[in-house]
């Protein structure tokens, strides 16, 4: 089986995917399901319109779909009742960007967020990758500030924070690596014998930033053992999803 | 013709970049790949002895001199010294153009030492590639920068601003007409809009390759391959615009 971890839907400045779409290239490359997550705008400032529509999209699509929740965490209580209504209609986890949303993941303004997430038993996917707001070790600090609550490290710091992304995972237990806009060399290196993470690293594909033949064809050139192949391209996530009250 | 702008070969220290491939291996996988000639930087050489680095990618590629085009790395900060050595590498040892990491390396672009060896480049008539998308030495309007005071000067920006800051690195190629962009760097969605916003002749190819699993020199091409663009625009950006930029007969 294998899960994309990381996907969007709908339509933004400029990423623009619908369901349909994204089913049709699933069917197509033989993914069977998808974590999937609003684009840009309603990411930063129109959360429950994305909300509801990815909230469409999975009750079209129940078997292939699994929808995390964005909302802005600068609109504190606001956020706080969104991501609590959207998690109520469905939706199965966070997904913060402080990049578009203004702050960094180490900041306090985050925290009623990830402690709704430990109460409501949700994984939070955080973008990681831009300097100053949202490096691996920051997004580490903040896992081990919540040890109860599962972390998706998204693009395992992708482009330039190779040097760092496997040291700040391991100094955390709760922290998993997505794949999507590495490097197959990063890859590699994720999954060496001598990490031990080879359970917390999830496939992602990024849609529609990337393509499956692409994304998929890093994983399979990676990754030569069968076993760990399937763990990475779905097992892992889908313990993830489980052991986070799915 | 494929022609690969950016790999790397490795003095052999094993700081930092580990699993590098030797030169054999890295034209062989290349080769099969269908690239024909490859443009080498050195890895592990940005710090310590220029010089010593310097000689040493020569006398790596020297074998494979039908395939392999060495450039050559110096540190600004070394000042005449850097200068004199730039000059050795292309006048003596053969070198078609000028390497620059200035994240790794550690020096900032904006100042005068960088400026005397922009000079120096139009002088001796190479390119100069930077690492770029990388704050805080290689962010890609600071390089940009450089091509703007020097509009003589050819300056490459190797990964088009990378994941994070592809659109200055686009912003740069829109205004400057000397400014090149190295393909992959950005997302695929990145550099499809870089390609509809700018088109293909400013573009082109290298893979990054010899830096650990020859998969990446595979999964490069195929990035290219993603792009939506007729194929004249695709054999462009592979081979035929460094050819033209380095004077290679197609």
């Amino acid at each position: 089986m294998i899960v994309d971890g990381h996907a969007h839907l709908g339509k933004g400045r400029e990423k623009w995917l619908e369901p349909a779409q994204l089913v049709a290239q699933m069917d197509a490359y033989g993914v069977n399901k998808a974590v999937v997550c609003p684009v840009e705008e309603y990411i930063i400032l129109f959360n429950r319109d994305g909300n509801d529509y990815l909230q469409k999209a999975v009750q079209a699509y129940p078997d292939r779909l699994i929808g995390f929740a964005s909302v802005n965490p600068w609109y504190g209580a606001s956020a706080t009742e969104e991501l609590k209504r959207a998690i109520g209609q469905g939706l199965r986890g966070l997904k913060l960007h402080p990049r578009i949303q203004g702050y960094a993941i180490t900041n306090e303004i985050v925290y009623p967020l990830i402690e709704l997430a430990a109460e409501l038993d949700i994984p939070v996917y955080c973008h990681t990758g831009t300097y100053v707001c949202a490096e691996p070790f920051q997004l580490a600090h903040l896992a081990r500030h919540y040890p109860e609550v599962n972390f998706i490290m998204g693009h395992s710091g992708a482009a330039d924070f190779w040097n760092d992304v496997i040291p700040a995972a391991r100094s955390t237990s709760n922290v998993y690596l997505e794949t999507s806009k590495t490097s197959p060399v990063t890859v590699m290196g994720l999954v060496s014998q001598e990490t031990a993470l080879r359970e917390r690293v999830v496939f992602g594909s990024n849609l529609p930033t990337s393509s499956y033949p692409l994304e998929l064809a890093k994983i399979r050139e990676a990754i030569s053992d069968d076993e760990l192949r399937t763990n990475i391209l779905g097992k892992n996530i889908m313990r993830l999803l489980k052991a986070s009250g799915g | 013709m494929i022609i690969d702008t950016h790999c790397h070969l490795a003095m052999g220290t094993g700081a930092l970049f580990r699993d590098m491939l030797s030169p054999s291996r890295l034209r062989d996988e290349l080769q099969a790949r269908g690239v024909e000639k490859a443009v080498v930087f050195t890895a592990d050489g940005f710090w310590g002895d220029c010089r010593e680095s310097n000689d040493r990618l020569a006398e790596q590629t020297r074998q494979f001199r039908d395939f392999f085009i060495p450039w050559a790395t110096v540190h600004p900060y070394n000042g005449q010294a850097a200068i004199e050595e730039l000059r050795r590498s292309v006048l003596d040892l053969g070198m078609r153009g000028l390497k620059l990491h200035s994240w790794l390396q550690g020096f900032s672009v904006s100042g005068p030492s960088m400026y005397t060896m922009v000079e120096e480049s139009i002088k001796l008539n190479i390119p100069i590639t930077f690492h770029d998308g990388s704050p805080p030495y290689s962010s890609s309007l600071q390089i940009a920068n450089l091509a703007k005071l020097y509009p003589e000067a050819t300056i490459i920006l190797a990964h088009s601003g990378l994941r994070e800051m592809w659109r200055d690195a686009l912003l740069a190629a829109q205004e400057l007409e000397n400014i090149w962009l190295g393909f992959p760097g950005p997302t695929l969605a990145g550099m499809q809009m870089i390609v509809d916003t700018i088109g293909a002749d400013r573009i082109i190819y290298g893979s990054d390759g010899g830096v650990g699993h020859p998969s990446s020199i595979s999964y490069a091409l195929r990035i290219i391959d993603e792009l939506r663009l007729g194929s004249a625009d695709k054999a462009k950006i592979l081979g035929l615009n460094a050819a033209r930029l380095l004077r290679i007969p197609t």
